[in-house]
């Protein structure tokens, strides 16, 4: 059981895991955006925070936007990242979103994370050389019933 | 055994065993007095366990740019994509047939042949053991709608062929290998039912199997490489899937229903539970010959050492019957004064006429409790008119409990007093692993539950859909066609993507019983059998020998139903629902 993404804010509906965009070599449908929300509801069915996740030694728990081709084809500045739709037109490309010390578990606690994706690649192809990663983080109980 | 002393008349010799002896000094007594510091809890310890979740990718983005003037409509959709070590294969790279197949209890697998250019040379290191991503969009006629996972795996084998200068790639879960880490730390799951007396003591790589074996369902990984697990009941569970008549093709429905000789509706299961019971025996020796007419009386401390020295007994109480005054009537022509010089206030002290002990002795007796529970299947045994035993699972627990600790050891003990030596602590520790017993029974009850609905789950029914359909191993399929009417759990899933081609083909299994009978998962704790008293009284006798002048003791032996191993039966019944469900087949259309 871990904290998971869902593609809706009940948390019904589980990522899968790709998050696929058409981008139009003229850039013409930039940017678009995107929002997934990441929650604990396995552990805590009951919604009671019973639960933490925390960074081992403490410290923010970054998402960070990883490019397995740097320099070649799509760049981690053409995503954004930020905790509501607002902070998008503010974030810093290619920087990690911080999430906090700690995100709690629960549905009612779900972290929406919204994502912006800017295209500049203008050559057609496709790519999967751009993704997000999270730590290795600890969940600690809170005591909360 | 003879206690007691001879004492002759007026010429009186105190003791059978010696003398009067003068008041005298016997010993010093050494006294300390310690300081008692009583026990109190110095502090407590907070242990806060914590999960690990590991770094991982949470986020895989696919990102397509269309060339200049193109719009999505125009774009061919791709009936599937391979993302080998994280590299999209793209149509430069020409792949055809990739076959996926996921099998409940199986590693999901998956193989795919890949066209390299001619003269190209081969990366080895980007497909050799690296992770495998086969993508469908969800909607097969539009680009931009979501790409959904087929199949999450590693490349297992990759051979060349020069032929047609490609590389088949055939490509596994590793369900087996990733179960194995998933719980190897050996804490049991929620889920799960595991006792080491009745599965063993498994290497922790493999706990993963000793928790299937007792639970009804089954592990796999889902098709986007998350694990996954689903019970086999799937009466109480809401459908998934229906499959209409536009998505099946009659041609390609298949019904087949389970064999005879496959039925199995009743489990046994033998349970044995050896613990030991802690008796403590008593008696009492009540030894008494008055003074008259032989004159004889006993010295007390004599007679003290002989009922404190009497093997394994202990003395836990003693009366001295009190002297009594000699009439010298053992003397000849009776003579009309009679001095009894042992008549004094020493004396009255020191001899006496017998002596009544209360001893005690203790056992530590074996008890064997066997327990026999019969699991079955009314549903099934009401369909077949017959019940079908498919075997024994057994366990056993033994305490191996030292009873000489009970027995003789404890008089060592710094505190022993015999009369109040006996504490709940020392029979708990003589049962210390009775509480592993309802776990035991948990887990065999759970693995009879798995072998019957197992059994019962083999009827099967097979389609091709002419689609991708995005379901789950584990998923509940309704089929609602004009051919059958059934509702099954998803078995097997195979997509098959080439040119021109995206097919699912669905397998699903389900019970049917032919019976109106109903039953359900009933599961009660046998009672423990009654284990009877752990105290008993047994008679002792002492007898005064007038010609030794003794009592002639005769302590009874411990009756057979304290001292050999008692087995105790203990008989219950259980019952398992085997999730039938409604048929209906129609030949014909």
């Amino acid at each position: 059981m871990a904290f998971k993404l869902y593609t809706d804010a009940a948390c019904t509906i589980p990522f899968t895991g790709t998050l696929s965009f058409v981008h139009n070599s003229d850039f013409s449908d930039n940017p678009q955006d995107s929002v997934l929300y990441y929650a604990e509801k396995e552990l805590d069915p009951a919604d009671n925070g019973s639960y933490e996740m925390q960074m081992p030694s403490g410290g923010n728990i970054n998402i960070t936007i990883e490019d397995s081709s740097v320099g070649i084809g799509h760049e981690t500045t053409e995503i954004k990242l930020a905790l509501t739709s607002a902070g998008l037109d503010t974030a810093v490309a290619g920087a990690p979103l911080s999430l906090g010390t700690s995100i709690t578990s629960g549905v009612s606690n779900a972290t929406p994370i919204h994502i912006r994706v800017t295209n500049a690649v203008s050559t057609a192809g496709i790519s999967t050389e751009l993704s997000l990663k999270k730590p290795e983080t600890v969940v600690v109980a809170t005591g909360a019933a | 055994m003879a206690i007691g002393s001879k004492v002759v008349g007026a010429s009186v010799v105190a003791g059978q065993y010696g003398i009067i002896n003068p008041e005298q000094t016997l010993g010093e007594l050494s006294q300390e007095v310690r300081i008692v510091d009583p026990a109190a809890t110095l502090g407590t310890i907070e242990q806060n366990v914590r999960g690990i979740d590991k770094a991982k990718t949470l986020v895989s983005f696919t990102q397509r740019v269309l060339g200049d003037g193109e719009l999505p409509s125009d774009i061919y959709v791709p009936a599937g994509y391979v993302e080998l070590n994280g590299l999209m294969l793209t149509c430069e790279t020409p792949y055809n047939n990739i076959s996926i197949d996921h099998s409940e209890g199986q590693n999901s697998t998956a193989s795919m042949n890949v066209t390299y250019p001619t003269g190209a040379e081969i990366n080895i290191p980007t497909f050799h053991g690296k992770p495998v991503k086969v993508l469908v969009h969800s909607d097969q006629t539009d680009i931009t709608s979501p790409l959904i996972p087929l199949f999450v795996g590693w490349v297992e084998t990759a051979k060349h062929n020069m032929k047609d200068q490609s590389i088949s790639f055939t490509c596994s879960d590793l369900r087996a290998e990733r179960l194995s880490r998933e719980y190897q730390s050996g804490d049991v799951p929620d889920w799960a039912k595991y006792s080491k007396y009745v599965g063993g003591e498994i290497e922790k790589k493999n706990l993963w199997t000793a928790y299937l074996e007792a639970y009804s369902g089954n592990l796999g990984y889902a098709k986007d490489g998350e694990l996954n697990r689903w019970d086999w009941d799937v009466i109480s569970s809401p459908v998934d899937l229906t499959l209409t008549d536009d998505d099946v093709s009659p041609d390609e429905l298949t019904t087949e229903f389970m064999t005879r000789s496959s039925v199995i509706n009743e489990i046994t299961i033998e349970g044995k539970y050896r613990w030991s019971k802690l008796w403590s025996v008593n008696t009492t020796v009540n030894a008494y010959n008055p003074r008259n007419p032989s004159g004889r009386a006993f010295d007390r401390s004599i007679l003290l050492q002989k009922v404190e020295s009497l093997g394994e007994w202990d003395l836990t109480d003693y009366t001295f019957y009190n002297l009594e005054r000699s009439n010298c009537g053992f003397l000849p022509n009776s003579p009309t004064i009679c001095i009894d010089f042992i008549w004094t206030a020493i004396g009255r002290t020191t001899y006496s006429q017998g002596i009544r002990a209360d001893l005690v002795r203790r056992v530590a007796q074996p008890i064997s409790e066997e327990y026999t529970i019969n699991v079955n299947a009314p549903e099934s045994i009401d369909a077949y008119g017959e019940t079908v035993n498919g075997g024994t699972i057994s366990f056993s627990i033994d305490n191996n409990y030292d009873g000489n600790f009970w027995e003789t050891e404890i008089r060592e003990r710094s505190n022993f007093d015999p009369e109040t030596v006996f504490k709940p602590v020392y029979q708990a520790r003589a049962d210390r692993l009775r509480e592993e017993l309802p776990n035991a029974f948990d887990t065999a009850y759970g693995k009879a539950r798995r072998k019957i609905v197992e059994s019962h789950r083999q009827n099967y029914a097979s389609c091709t859909v002419n689609r991708i359909v995005d379901i789950e191993v584990g998923d509940v399929v309704l089929h609602d066609n004009r051919i059958l009417n059934v509702k099954g759990q998803c078995v097997g899933l195979g997509y098959n993507i080439a040119d021109g081609l995206s097919t699912t083909e669905i397998k699903i299994a389900f019970c049917y019983l032919d019976t109106t009978e109903t039953s359900s998962d009933y599961f009660i704790q046998p009672a423990r059998p009654n284990y009877g008293p752990s105290t008993s009284n047994i008679s002792s006798s002492a007898i005064y020998n007038r010609d030794s002048g003794v009592f002639d003791l005769t302590i009874a032996d411990i009756p057979e139903y304290i001292t050999d191993e008692n087995t105790l039966e203990r008989s219950s019944g259980a019952t398992v629902k085997v999730n039938k469900t409604d048929v209906t087949l129609i030949n014909g259309y």
